[in-house]
């Protein structure tokens, strides 16, 4: 658990890049997908403009990823707007600079998931609710933006991007951070200050 | 000038999540005292330096309580930055001890985050260069250091602040003669100038001492045992014989003087006519695992011989970097043990990893059988989530036992299941070796193995090695401790200047002032008394390896 005074406090310099380093790494990777998802829509066919849908959960992930390891609020949301600042100036994304204000809102809505587990609760649940959040909210703002209102597969569009945000938004950041938590290199951040136990006994060697 | 004492230390205790730690300490420092902190490998003293300025529990994870303050501020309340104007720290791996790519910017750094004048900072900036003896090194880019030239840019990071508690550990490592008399002397000048207090961590005391023997040190002592507990606190020279033989068979390194008033080393009298190895051997807390054989010494280089042939390094093996050792021919023979020595710089480690085939040479030919390489940064080579994971890493299945008694044998076994990234120092090294000897590699190549380590992982470290070409494989390292090169090696090679300027044996070596001398070695004055007084190699070679059987002994008698 961390102090109340180290609640309130200013984000330590390791947790700001770590932050950085995540929002930079995801930014890159989210380009990645951007490409597997063009190569997607080209092989559903007739289906194609539903391969955002299927994919939509990959470009949640660096939001929960934070969110676990740092365990402070906001750090979500700024390391998805620093993950579409990354792939908009410097990949070229297609989407464009909107697609920053996209990423506020997806940040927000895994953040809120978090939050309303008051940045204490981490198990399947928590994550599966901030990946139906993320994908959920945006979809509307981008129905907006893509003029998807009025067709008749709007909900059909709704309910493949929410099930893509719980399970590939959501479920997999859980695997991504237990993994990350295994190897170690995690030891020394709030996530593992949280996974020791209150009393820790002394041993001999 | 206050009477109040610099740090204050009351019942403080540190445990890291996995159980183990150290204290509880209660002591304090007064302004301008030094300290020397000592204990086995892995017996907390870094953690207890870092402690001190606040890196835990701030940056590392453990539970610290009790009460600390430095300078009348409370440790817990003002984290690590909180300290930055009156500590300065000096870390045990130089490479994370310097964060920028400039030698200029990197002890400028200090000073901006003080908001020094900067019309005064190139000033400070020089004279703190010059205090270590690195003006030479003025402008440099610091990714292109050698290992002891970075610890000597860290070092004067730290004391370019002048900060009133300065914190170093093992500073020397690294470090070449000329390197060790640029921290003796950048320590007590900024004694001198600032009256700092220091508080210091540190093996190699004799080279330390610089000759100098106890007087040499700090005169307060205070010793930290196996499990994290101070046993002794006060002046060096009231330890009785009994505390002395305590912290022998502790397995820490002490200066020559104290070690010769429990263990004597001394010439072996009459001939000796036992084999070496057909003795009990060396066993202390540290078990080896199996009895030695009698090696079967060098010979002509066979077809498992490791071979270079004109070669030319370059300085980190870079493609197109500057070449920095030229002309090299050099065999490892199965079978023997060979010495690479050398001031900093001189290109040991360039040379080692070309050898590896890690690099390509800029010019010449390496020949000869798998090599297996134990990096001078040990972090480098882990692979794994566990040390017996590591250890057991790119071995056939069934091979369990093998890895269990080499855990055994390097006093790793309760460390089983700790992530290798989360050891001591010491410990790391320990794994590293154990990692690469369970391959059995026809020639192991091992870049400074002692560094870092107390007396029973030394002796434990150089035992392993010997076996290694006692078991018929060759062996080649590099290493500043002479004493190790003289209990272990069969040859030594020494480079300087771009060349290698002599292939000889440790014994004519140390009675060869001339080439110490070209070499920028510098052995301490009873290890050459001791080599004069021997008739040859194999007559030294049993004298250190007697002393290192008693204490040993003496280890075992304690643990028993």
């Amino acid at each position: 658990m961390l102090r109340r005074d180290e609640e309130r406090a200013a984000l330590p310099l390791r947790d700001i890049v770590l932050m950085v380093v995540l929002g930079v790494t995801f930014g890159f990777l989210y380009w990645v997908l951007v490409q597997a998802w063009n190569a997607l829509a080209v092989a559903m066919g007739p289906a194609g403009d539903l391969a955002q849908h299927v994919l939509f959960g990959g470009w949640l992930l660096v939001a929960p990823l934070a969110i676990a390891i740092i365990r402070r609020p906001g750090v979500g949301i700024i390391a998805e707007i620093l993950a579409s600042v990354v792939e908009v100036v410097f990949l070229g994304s297609p989407v464009g600079p909107t697609l920053v204000i996209a990423a506020a809102v997806q940040g927000f809505g895994s953040e809120l998931a978090f939050a309303l587990g008051r940045y204490r609760r981490f198990g399947w649940g928590t994550y599966a609710l901030s990946g139906l959040l993320g994908a959920g909210l945006v979809f509307f703002y981008s129905a907006f933006r893509s003029g998807w209102y009025g067709q008749n597969i709007f909900w059909l569009r709704f309910a493949m991007q929410c099930a893509s945000g719980v399970v590939l938004g959501g479920l997999l950041g859980k695997v991504l951070v237990d993994a990350l938590r295994a190897t170690g290199v995690l030891a020394n951040f709030n996530i593992s200050r949280d996974d020791t136990p209150a009393e820790v006994v002394r041993r001999e060697r | 000038m206050s009477a109040e004492p610099l740090v204050v230390l009351e019942e403080v205790e540190v445990v890291f999540p996995s159980g183990l730690g150290v204290g509880p300490a209660t002591f304090t420092v007064a302004a301008g005292e030094e300290v020397l902190v000592l204990g086995p490998s892995g017996s907390g003293k870094s953690t207890l330096l870092r402690t001190l300025h606040g890196a835990v529990p701030g940056a590392i994870n453990a539970r610290v309580t009790g009460r600390l303050s430095v300078a009348g501020r409370p440790v817990a309340e003002t984290g690590v930055a909180g300290l930055a104007d009156v500590v300065g720290v000096v870390g045990q791996d130089p490479s994370s001890g310097v964060c920028l790519s400039d030698v200029d910017d990197e002890l400028a750094f200090p000073l901006e985050n003080l908001c020094e004048d900067p019309a005064r900072i190139p000033g400070l900036v020089g004279d703190a260069l010059a205090a270590v003896g690195a003006s030479h090194l003025a402008g440099r880019r610091t990714a292109e250091l050698s290992g002891g030239e970075q610890q000597r840019i860290a070092i004067a990071a730290a004391t370019v602040t002048r900060p009133r508690l300065l914190l170093l550990d093992e500073p020397t490592s690294m470090l070449d003669a000329a390197g060790i008399d640029g921290v003796r002397s950048a320590v007590a000048g900024v004694r001198a100038r600032t009256g700092a207090a220091v508080v210091l961590v540190e093996h190699r005391l004799d080279e330390y001492a610089g000759g100098e023997g106890l007087a040499g040190l700090p005169a307060r002592w205070i010793v930290v045992d196996r499990a994290g507990r101070i046993r002794f606190d006060g002046p060096a020279t009231e330890l009785d014989v009994d505390a002395v033989a305590e912290l022998l068979a502790a397995g820490c390194w002490l200066p020559a003087e104290l070690e010769a008033r429990v263990v004597p080393t001394r010439p072996p009298s009459g001939r000796p006519d036992t084999p070496r190895g057909t003795g009990p051997g060396v066993t202390g807390p540290l078990r080896s695992g199996t009895v030695r054989r009698v090696g079967s010494g060098g010979g002509a280089p066979g077809p498992e011989a490791l071979v270079a042939r004109g070669l030319t390094v370059a300085a980190g093996g870079r493609r197109g970097g500057t070449p920095v050792l030229h002309d090299v021919d050099l065999e490892v023979a199965p079978g023997e043990v060979v010495a690479l020595l050398g001031a900093n710089g001189q290109g040991k480690s360039s040379l080692l990893t070309c050898l590896a085939g890690l690099h390509a040479p800029l010019a010449g030919s390496v020949e000869g059988p798998a090599v297996g390489l134990v990096f001078q940064n040990p972090a480098d080579q882990f692979q794994a989530h566990t040390v017996r994971a590591e250890v057991a890493f790119g071995l056939p299945p069934g091979t369990e036992s093998q890895v269990e008694e080499l855990l055994d044998r390097f006093d790793l076994a309760d460390l089983a299941e700790h992530n290798p990234h989360q050891l001591s120092g010491g410990q790391m090294r320990r794994l590293s070796l154990a990692a690469m000897l369970a391959h059995r590699r026809p020639v192991l190549l091992a870049d400074e193995p002692g560094f870092g380590l107390d007396r029973h992982a030394t002796v434990a470290v150089m035992q392993a090695l010997r076996q290694v070409a006692d078991d018929g494989g060759g062996v080649l390292f590099s290493s500043h401790d002479l004493r190790s090169v003289a209990t272990t090696a069969d040859r030594a090679i020494v480079v300087t200047g771009g060349a290698v300027i002599a292939r000889t044996t440790p014994r004519r070596l140390l009675t060869d002032p001339d080439l110490l001398g070209r070499g920028a070695l510098r052995p301490a004055p009873w290890l050459v008394e001791l080599a004069a007084a021997c008739g040859d190699d194999v007559a030294l070679r049993r004298a250190l390896e007697a002393a290192d059987r008693r204490v040993g002994e003496l280890g075992r008698a304690v643990a028993a």
